[in-house]
């Protein structure tokens, strides 16, 4: 991995300056990818704008920036994005500053600002070692997520495509998904929850697999299918449904045939099942049979003393004698058949019976 | 005659304290005019550039052009300064009058008009003929008439006004042509004018000293942008239970502009907010529910004008068809 602070004239940075939808936000001759297309679009008020200027006219220092620098030679900034634009537009003319335009300054004045020079850390190094690095450093300003921070790294034309679907606000894939996925597209939050499902948890090395490829209609008719199979077997909509990781269990269970009806009837119990403590959990409860999703609740200190007295501090499996505190609570009708968390539910077992137990 | 909505009703006692000062007198920021024309620059160039209804003394609009006169490469600036009863002024930008070596608002020259400036004034209108470029923000009380009076003198333009003057039966019409679309138009669909007049009711977050918050405004142009050319994303696909068809029109209803149907062939119903998303390319546009179901004849004699599903009427909608599709 190589660091390495370099000074940049504005005058190279604004060279070859475009700024437009199709392309993205590019500069420095066209070797600098200021913004890639359909990359976040942070809130800049005029006025933040409008202080960069005036910092760079009165020669003061910026914050330092940070640049990758990519395979074939181009440069993606990774800190420094609003700055960077807001210096361009400035110098394209594309806003004043107290009345004044870029085109409208003395010569001297110009020359001031394309002198002026840009601090910048240039980053290179293989996709693992920039990421670590990124994941490290603390980049001032924008803090970004661990998503963005990958998007710096793993660029290419499959990228720029996924981010067409999961990206912008109001993006496809929070049309079809907002009421399942937690987040916010623009913090990439739907692009990384679509990856982590496709991937089996392993968005950095998917990436890194499809980097290269012209398009991500794998990625987003994988993501359609995720949200279409779970309105089709959960077709009632619960607000707990937000948040779940849908992706997982569409892997696992969509080839399984099931009864929309009959989780719906299950789902409504579990609901109203005041043992469980994690009702969002019951999504997954109904299809693993995993008791771990619901969260059962467990004994109170209460009901637990209650249960110790009444056994006289016996262990109802081995029959010795222990002390509460060597003790721990166990439903005596399990909680999948039946049995409540209520005190006459309730025994206690020493703790070595209790692991048996409960090791199976 | 549909005013623009502020963001909370304005008391009745300011109301008519406005009304009765100057109500169409809204200024536009720099910063906004500076966001839209950024994308019109190449059609300036060698243009002679009109602003009418500008009152060049508080105009941001004559200030971005003089000051970027040379920037933009224009032939010459006009623009005309209204009075209500009396004959007025225009200011005018063609060269470099005083000698220093530059173009800008020191080359202003300024000659009395023998009218008051109105934009419909035959003095007005011969300054019209000549120009090539209309840029401005007309009082939207008048917007149809001023509207007309581009199109009659086959003029380009670039001029604000509100959404609500899509479906004016005479601009839909323009619309439907495709001799009229809306510009990238202002953040949030909002525009704060700088205003004397009104006290500002915009909410605290968004209050402003000096400023009206004024929502549904867009800039309206016939000028070439590369924005109409974008296609509209599309995903949902079509299903009888989502998209109902309505009662006495066959179309169906999409509430949303972005739950447009990627496979649906006929026509489709959709809000007026469209028209920011509508590429040419993409979409036709075959009517609105406003204008009397005129276009497409829905409409039935003594009913209402709109469309409804299962009775319900539903509020103005544009109707639309995906040119790609069949
Ligand atoms: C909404 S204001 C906009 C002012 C300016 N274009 C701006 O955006 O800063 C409308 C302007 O049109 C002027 N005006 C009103 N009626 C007019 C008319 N009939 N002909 C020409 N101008 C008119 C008003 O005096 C006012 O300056």
């Amino acid at each position: 991995m190589k660091i390495e602070l370099r000074e940049i004239a504005i005058r190279d940075v604004v060279a070859g300056y475009t700024n437009n939808q199709e392309d993205g936000v590019v500069g420095y001759a066209g070797k600098l990818n200021i913004r890639p297309k359909y990359q976040r679009e942070f809130v800049y008020r005029d006025r933040q704008r409008d202080s960069v200027i005036e910092t760079v006219r009165r020669g003061f220092p910026l914050n330092v920036m940070y640049w990758v620098r990519n395979a074939d030679d181009t440069y993606e900034v990774l800190d420094g994005q609003q700055r960077t634009i807001s210096i361009c537009e400035y110098v394209a003319g594309n806003f004043s500053l107290d009345f004044q335009y870029f085109h409208n300054l003395t010569d001297t004045e110009r020359e001031q600002i394309l002198d002026y020079r840009l601090m910048v850390y240039f980053c290179e190094g293989n996709d693992r070692e920039k990421l670590d690095w990124f994941k490290t450093i603390n980049i001032a300003g924008e803090k970004l997520t661990d998503q963005e921070l990958r998007n710096a790294v793993y660029t290419g034309p499959w990228l720029t495509d996924a981010k067409r679907y999961f990206s912008r606000t109001g993006c496809p894939a929070y049309a079809i998904g907002s009421d399942y996925l937690n987040g916010s597209p623009i913090r990439q939050d739907y692009l990384e929850t679509a990856i982590d499902w496709i991937s089996w948890r392993t968005i950095e090395q998917y990436m890194s697999e499809h980097q290269h490829e012209p398009n991500a209609f794998e990625l987003w008719s994988y993501f359609q299918n995720v949200i279409t199979w779970t309105s089709t077997i959960f077709p009632n909509y619960r607000r707990e449904m937000r948040g779940v990781a849908w992706g997982s269990l569409y892997n696992e269970f969509s080839s399984k045939g099931f009864d929309a009806e009959k989780l719906e009837a299950e789902i409504q119990v579990l609901m109203q099942d005041e043992d469980v403590t994690r009702k969002s959990g019951i999504y997954e409860y109904v299809l693993t049979r995993n008791e771990k999703y619901l969260n059962i609740r467990s004994f109170t200190d209460r009901m637990k003393r209650e249960a110790y007295e009444r056994q006289e501090g016996i262990c109802t499996h081995c029959q010795g004698h222990f002390e509460l505190s060597e003790m721990e609570a166990d439903h005596i009708t399990p909680w999948h058949a039946g049995g409540k968390t209520t005190s006459e539910n309730c025994q206690m077992l020493c703790r070595g019976c209790n692991r048996v137990k409960s090791g199976k | 005659m549909p005013a623009p909505t502020t963001e909370k009703k304005v008391s009745n006692k300011n109301l008519h304290k406005a009304k009765k000062s100057k109500n169409d007198e809204f200024y536009t920021q720099l910063s906004d005019i500076e966001k839209e024309l950024k994308h019109y620059k190449e059609h300036f160039r060698d243009k002679v550039i009109f602003c009418n209804c500008d009152d060049p003394e508080e105009s941001h609009f004559w200030k971005y052009f003089s000051e970027n006169f040379e920037f933009l490469g224009l032939k010459r600036l006009i623009a005309t300064h209204y009075e209500t009863e009396k004959p007025s002024y225009k200011l005018e930008i063609v060269a470099d009058t005083n000698g220093d070596g530059r173009i800008n608002k020191l080359d202003t020259i300024r000659t009395p008009l023998m009218q008051n400036g109105d934009f419909r004034s035959p003095e007005c209108i011969e300054i019209l003929e000549e120009s090539d470029i209309v840029v401005t923000n007309p009082p939207f009380s008048l917007f149809r008439e001023y509207v007309a009076q581009l199109f009659e003198h086959d003029r380009k333009f670039i001029i604000v006004g509100h959404q609500n003057a899509i479906t004016y039966k005479e601009i839909f019409n323009l619309i439907k042509e495709n001799r009229i679309w809306l510009g990238y138009g202002f953040s949030g669909g909002a525009a704060h004018f700088i205003n004397k007049y009104y006290e500002d009711y915009a909410t605290a977050g968004d209050h402003r000293e000096g400023m009206i918050r004024v929502s549904g405004v867009n800039w309206f142009t016939n000028l070439e942008i590369q924005k109409r050319h974008e296609d509209l994303i599309l995903y949902k696909k079509y299903s009888q239970e989502e998209y109902p068809k309505y009662d006495n029109y066959d179309a169906i209803e999409v509430s949303k502009t972005k739950d447009i149907p990627l496979d649906y062939v006929g026509a489709m119903g959709v809000p007026v907010t469209f028209m920011d998303k509508y590429n040419p390319d993409q979409f036709e546009i075959l009517g609105c529910s406003y204008v009397y179901g005129e276009p497409i004849g829905y409409h039935i004699e003594g009913k209402g004008f709109n469309v409804s599903i299962s009775g319900k009427e539903v509020y103005k909608r544009l109707f639309i068809r995906n040119k790609k599709l069949s």
